[in-house]
């Protein structure tokens, strides 16, 4: 765990003798009140010997009996003692911003505003995140109902007369008008120069429903903003009152290009708080599916972008490959996209036969594959025209943004999770971590075709070592908190009782909590589990790459043109199921 | 549609060559929403080749006769393809893919929609979390099928569809 040492965290006893120390099995937190945390955070982050320069989140959590109700929780990381901290305070309305401190807060905060309520004083401009300006309630409470409150009359148009075709409640939640949407755009922007332009919310170049504006003058953009939330379904809330296993089919649907990876990361979270222990197998059957997964979101991304800025035949290439990499994946976990294929304690099925020969046959042909792709773009005097200069990160941004992933990557910051906190079969494998030198698109394009090369050779490493381990057991069964098998349930009772405790009362995991994070190919997937002793999570934050690493899109378009921002949307690439959830 | 011996003369109704043409040269809106859209994309994309039915997918809801709703409509997101489905010109059908689009999916959440038939009407569910590609070329072949006997004069053993009149305010009460 990469938790900071507990004497140096004493060591800020002699600054802040208010500080509360808490140093649990999986986390080490301080504690400090309201009005001397920003004094904290700016001790943590410029103080040498602690050094806390990136950030990485920032989240509330509800307590409606304690006083004051609201904790806040930051979590930082020190790139150069490669630690990390979480610092909490109290609040019951306000709190100080951190926007001051690292930029990256500004929408973190406005998302604790339109979850919470919870008012940030010096914030630039406090907007609701997800939800429009005019929506009155505050979902993430305690007290509000996870179906919302259901106060408008809209039935079904395909009903047929008298006769209900379906059994539905025909009263639903409220839906804004385009007036009200209209506000919230106005609330975002100030019109300074010629027009605001909208891009999307549903265009066909801004990867799912993401909503620019742009403040134009000519056609350079002046200033910009970005609303999300068009396809915010409430994944935090609704987890609040699921079972630990019940919650893996939505961290599918999170990120959807990479289900699995966004699995493993979730999964893992969880073991480490119940204290499970994966067998051997399916922590190689892990690795290899989540660098399956990988190469199969960059060709993705690969075919998406250069669809966008014009290159149609890479769309058709990269698909062709896309379709063989989900052969195998169904093969392997039964369903294309979402697969929902690991378990607390291992992985759903064992390997089928024939699989790995599969999987070997892909590894000899691909490699011929992305020399094709290469041939085509990487000295394309469009491809360089388009990509080159565009969108340049600096170190300086990685950590005031909390960019991780490729983008901090193409900056030159070697931020990989799978090598700094390596899970699964990580450390045993063995791999290369590209980094960038310019940080601009150019560089991005190339770490990710890197990138899949390096995948390729770690699922070699992986089915080398899955051939000698054909005999072993997916699924550590004999743990008290892991479901067992099919097989199991049928024919012993001792099973079955178990199996039906944890489906019914969940895992009930001990007090605490945890914040473990996953590489996926958009970035530092991190879930922050709060845990009260029950069968579900008290709250469970989800920290997205995506969202943290779009988030400097603005910053970087200024200046620019509007068909730049098609070219650094693509080499930010993120996806709107992870950035809204 | 008859050919009279071998003179190689057709004959038919205007009616006739509309619907065969229309179903024909389905052209729907590239719209993606969530994770139904990357099964979408794949299923316009070279293995399944929509292109062979006529399916060509248009940047412009002014271009297109189809509106394929795939993935989760949130309710933020309602107003706005409901305007996108009233900027595409007559005749026009809607293919709900999915079980979010359907009836909520697994969410039943305070932010979406449940169903995305309570504000624009839809001629084809297509089940599944999300639908395989084969699974929406069913669901395309269904629609065609539908245009087909709609011409035949057996629209009235369908469910009627109530077309919203007023189309500004989305709150009804």
């Amino acid at each position: 765990m990469l938790w900071i040492n507990p004497q140096k965290a004493e060591g800020l006893k002699s600054a802040f003798p208010s500080l509360k120390i808490s140093h649990q099995k999986n986390s080490l937190s301080v504690e400090i009140d309201k009005d001397k945390v920003l004094e904290l955070l700016k001790y943590l982050k410029e103080n040498p010997e602690y050094s806390f320069k990136m950030f990485i989140d920032f989240t509330l959590v509800d307590y409606p009996l304690h006083n004051p109700r609201f904790q806040a929780v930051y979590i930082l990381y020190s790139p150069d003692y490669n630690e990390r901290i979480i610092v909490k305070t109290w609040t019951d309305e306000t709190l100080p911003s951190i926007t001051t401190l690292w930029k990256g807060a500004k929408w973190a905060e406005r998302e604790a505003y339109d979850m919470f309520g919870v008012r940030f004083e010096g914030h630039e401009n406090l907007v609701r995140m997800f939800l429009w300006e005019t929506y009155p309630y505050f979902p993430l409470r305690k007290d509000f109902p996870k179906e919302g409150i259901k106060d408008t009359y809209l039935p079904s148009l395909n009903e047929r007369d008298n006769i209900p075709s379906h059994d539905y409640d025909p009263y639903h939640t409220a839906i804004p008008t385009l007036e009200d949407l209209e506000i919230t755009e106005r609330k975002r922007i100030n019109k300074k120069n010629q027009i605001v332009l909208n891009w999307g919310p549903l265009h066909p170049g801004t990867h799912g429903t993401i909503w620019f504006l742009f403040d134009l003058e000519g056609e350079t953009i002046k200033d910009c903003d970005i609303i999300l939330g068009q396809l915010h379904r409430g994944i935090e809330k609704l987890a609040e009152d699921l079972t630990y296993t019940q919650i893996i089919p939505y961290t599918d649907r999170m990120d959807y290009i990479s289900a699995l990876c966004s699995n493993i990361a979730y999964v893992n979270a969880v073991e480490k708080l119940l204290g499970v222990e994966p067998t051997e197998k399916a922590k190689w059957i892990r690795t290899m599916m989540a660098e399956l997964q990988r190469i199969n979101s960059h060709l993705l991304w690969l075919g998406t972008t250069a669809l966008d800025l014009g290159a149609l035949t890479m769309f058709l290439y990269t698909f062709r490959e896309r379709e063989k990499l989900m052969d195998i994946i169904e093969g392997i976990a039964g369903i294309r996209l979402n697969s929902s294929f690991l378990r607390i304690g291992g992985v759903r099925y064992d390997l089928p036969e024939g699989s790995l020969d599969v999987i070997k046959h892909f590894i000899k042909d691909f490699p011929s594959r992305i020399k094709d792709y290469e041939d085509m773009l990487t000295k394309n005097r469009i491809w360089i025209r388009r990509n080159k200069d565009v969108g340049v990160v600096t170190k300086e941004d990685v950590y005031q943004y909390g960019l991780t992933g490729i983008m901090a990557r193409s900056a030159g910051v070697p931020y990989d999770i799978r090598y700094i906190q390596p899970t699964d079969a990580y450390p045993e494998v063995d791999f290369e971590i590209p980094l960038g030198t310019v940080g601009d698109a150019y560089d991005r394009y190339l770490l990710r075709m890197e990138e899949m090369k390096q995948s390729l050779n770690i699922i070699a490493q992986c089915v080398k070592k899955l051939e000698e381990l054909k005999n072993d057991k997916h699924l550590a069964t004999e743990n008290p908190y892991v479901l067992p098998t099919l097989q199991e349930t049928y024919f012993s009772i001792e099973a079955m009782v178990k199996d039906f405790n944890l489906r019914i009362y969940g895992e009930k995991a001990p007090k605490g909590e945890i914040y473990l994070s996953g590489e996926n190919p958009r970035g530092e997937l991190g879930f922050y589990i709060v845990s009260e002793g029950e069968g579900r999570p008290y709250r469970l934050r989800i920290r997205s790459g995506a969202f943290y690493n779009l988030q400097i899109f603005p910053e970087l378009i200024k200046g620019r043109t509007v068909a730049d921002a098609v070219t650094l949307l693509g080499s930010i690439d993120p996806v709107v199921g992870e950035t809204d959830r | 549609m008859a050919i009279t011996g071998n003179s190689g003369i057709i004959l038919t109704t205007v009616e006739e060559v509309l619907s065969w043409s229309r179903r024909n040269s389905l052209w729907p809106v590239s719209i993606g929403l969530a994770c139904c859209a990357i099964e979408m994309m794949h299923t316009a994309a070279s293995r399944f080749d929509t292109d062979r039915l006529g399916i060509i997918f248009r940047g412009s809801p002014r271009q297109a006769d189809v509106l394929i709703v795939a993935g989760t409509v949130v309710n933020k997101v309602a107003p706005m393809l409901k305007l996108i489905y009233e900027q595409m010109p007559d005749p026009k059908w809607v293919i709900s893919m999915g079980g979010c689009a359907s009836g909520g999916g697994p969410f039943p959440t305070y932010s979406t929609l449940q169903g995305v038939d309570r504000i624009i009407p839809v001629d084809v569910y297509i089940p599944g979390c999300p639908p395989t590609p084969q699974a929406l070329l069913w669901g395309i072949i269904q629609l065609q099928k539908k245009i087909k006997e709609k011409k035949e004069g057996k629209e009235l053993k369908e469910i009627p569809i109530r077309v919203p009149t007023e189309s500004k305010p989305i709150k009804q009460i």
